[in-house]
């Protein structure tokens, strides 16, 4: 369920990113990873900083390295055909994922997150504070989200934006900082996932595999729709869960590989989308 | 016209590695040429997909590790000949093609990009798991190197000399499909997949097609590098080293045949080059991509030509006649 929560996060900055610039970011997994850890390593492991102040400069941190990575590894590929943006993106996941390891050292590490293993006892089940605190996390941060694009005058630039670039320019929307915003956003929402979720993984590389779980949430809900990405998070969650117990732990990948596959095979526009939107792709 | 610059610097990159064993007889640099050459055909598969059709798939590793496990099984545990290996491998690699090629293509774009990723992993995961067959974690050990008429190809020396003939060979053969009407076709399912649709050839036969010329040629790549290497195990076959054959063949210069060759010969020794660094090496590699890509997309092969030109004393036009703009051969100019 936790589990799943995070996928959602991971693939509410992939819709995000989808409603307001048109892109899906490939580097969002490494976005997340990075996320783990500046939390994990440096704000908690090193500096022993409490959740909140932790926090707070995670949320700052990521919001200029989202801004940053716009400005250098996606603008200035924009005018060229999408393939180069792709391969743009892709070079900046691979630059993230080897930079890691010169930051921080090679060896995976792990954190223990704020609770611990502290956790309630209810009836016979034990639950972790930290799934408790993912969930809130996730259904706080749904709430903003759809509060932010329905009822702010920034969240309606920012879909205007997205439908027809030129014509939001054309009502005086400064479209290059709106999709720089819109960076600085999702890669902040992908830092708190990496944050939500390093408690029960190792920070490592490995992280970024989290990106791909994240895409087949949005390919399982909707692109467009931010609950519909939310749900597809929580269904890739639950199926690889429950693969593993009842199939192979080996094979986790390949159950969430197959989901993906089977969606964009017979209903590529998600549980929760609408027809049209995978032809405009 | 523009292709006779094509086909020359094709062929002095090719006449360098033939020069190569003139130069030195060391085992080590004959070895690193051998990886070239494997390199080099994997970066031609890649030049299809990626390149001609335009197709952001990057999955060229997963088939390539399927290929190589494929030769590997057929020469260990079956016991069959290098060319019955061989066979068997583009074999299956272009039916595996199809099977994930077919369902890949309904989507594109980003879709197809993440897909691919995920491909890698789940035959990584096969691999690992798998042990019966693949031998998890550990591999397949003692593959034999190939033999021509009895004659095995024991020594780096020999071993060179038949992969740069595969080489040369499927090198000639990508120019000749580049130039015929399915490399035309190829190129028109990337520039404008609509108006390659009016003229009545279906878009997703051309795709499937590329995917199948690449299956082919990863087919011979992996069965070269399994002789090559004598050993296979999963822990090469990752997004990283995925990344690595991207990287050559964007900084060769994507969509031209000569840049694949001279990318994979330029990064290879590169890597060796970078080898004290060991896996922080890609940072270098992503940094080329982005720097080749903001400044000279065409990569090494716009660069090569230029030079050419230079040489001759003539200015390069840039307005050379369409089917070779600009970005090595893309007609960037629909954009």
């Amino acid at each position: 369920m936790s589990i799943g929560c995070v996928y959602g996060l991971v693939a509410l900055g992939y819709s995000f990113i989808w409603n307001a610039a048109g892109v899906v970011n490939l580097a969002q997994g490494h976005f997340v990873m990075i996320g783990g850890y500046i939390y994990g390593i440096t704000l908690t492991n090193r500096l022993g900083l409490p959740l909140i102040p932790a926090t707070i400069l995670l949320v700052l941190t990521m919001g200029v390295f989202g801004v940053i990575a716009e400005r250098v590894f996606y603008r200035p590929f924009t005018k060229a055909n999408v393939r180069t943006a792709l391969v743009a993106l892709l070079a900046l996941g691979m630059l993230l994922a080897n930079a890691v390891l010169i930051i921080w050292d090679p060896y995976p590490k792990g954190t223990p997150g704020p609770w611990g293993q502290a956790g309630v006892t209810i009836g016979s089940v034990n639950i972790m504070y930290q799934n408790i605190f993912i969930i809130v996390m996730t259904v706080a941060l749904l709430i903003g989200q759809w509060y932010f694009f329905k009822h702010t005058i920034y969240g309606k630039y920012l879909r205007a934006v997205s439908l027809d670039k030129a014509t939001a320019a054309l009502i005086g929307i400064d479209t290059e900082r709106s999709i720089a915003l819109t960076f600085a956003y999702s890669s902040i929402l992908a830092a708190l996932a990496g944050m939500l979720i390093s408690p029960f993984l190792a920070i490592s590389p490995q992280l970024a595999n989290v990106g791909f779980k994240g895409f087949g949430a949005c390919v399982v809900g909707s692109f467009s729709n931010t609950l519909g990405a939310m749900i597809g998070g929580l269904m890739i969650g639950f199926f690889e869960q429950f693969g593993s117990f009842y199939i192979s732990s080996a094979y986790r990948e390949a159950i969430v590989y197959i989901i993906i596959t089977f969606f964009l095979l017979f209903r590529p526009e998600g549980l929760f989308g609408r027809k049209k939107e995978v032809g405009s792709l | 016209m523009a292709n006779t610059d094509r086909n020359r610097i094709a062929l002095g990159a090719l006449a360098i590695m033939a020069l190569v064993p003139l130069f030195t007889q060391h085992s080590y640099y004959l070895f690193v040429a051998n990886v070239i050459c494997v390199n080099a055909i994997l970066v031609l598969a890649l030049n299809f997909i990626l390149g001609f059709a335009g197709q952001v798939f990057l999955g060229t590793v997963g088939f390539f590790a399927v290929a190589a496990y494929l030769a590997a099984l057929m020469m260990v545990k079956v016991g069959a000949s290098f060319w019955l290996a061989i066979l068997v491998s583009i074999v299956g690699t272009m039916l595996l093609s199809v099977v994930i090629g077919l369902p890949s293509l309904r989507v594109s774009g980003f879709y197809l990009a993440l897909m691919s990723t995920g491909f890698i992993a789940v035959v990584n995961d096969v691999l690992r798991n798998w042990s019966p067959v693949t031998g998890g974690v550990f591999g397949i050990m003692g593959i034999p190197r190939p033999t021509i008429f009895g004659f095995r190809m024991g020594s780096n020396l020999f071993m060179y000399i038949f992969s740069f003939v595969m080489l040369a060979l499927v090198a000639w053969l990508a120019i000749r499909i580049e130039d015929s009407r399915f490399g035309r076709a190829f190129k028109a399912v990337r520039d404008d997949e609509l108006a390659l649709e009016m003229l009545g050839v279906s878009a997703t036969y051309t795709k499937v097609l590329a995917f199948v010329i690449a299956g082919f040629y990863t087919g011979i790549a992996g069965s070269l590098f399994v002789s090559l290497h004598g050993f296979v195990s999963p822990e090469v076959f990752t997004s990283a080293y995925n990344s690595l054959f991207m990287c050559m063949l964007v900084v060769g210069g994507l969509s031209t045949i000569p840049g694949a060759i001279t990318g994979a010969m330029v990064l290879t020794v590169l890597t060796e080059v970078l080898r004290p660094l060991r896996e922080k090496y890609l940072t270098v590699f992503a940094l080329m991509i982005l720097l080749v890509l903001r400044y000279e997309p065409g990569g090494l092969y716009t660069l090569l030509r230029a030079t050419i030109s230079r040489f001759r004393g003539r200015r390069l036009r840039r307005q050379t006649p369409p089917a070779v703009a600009t970005v090595g051969g893309e007609a960037s100019a629909v954009k």
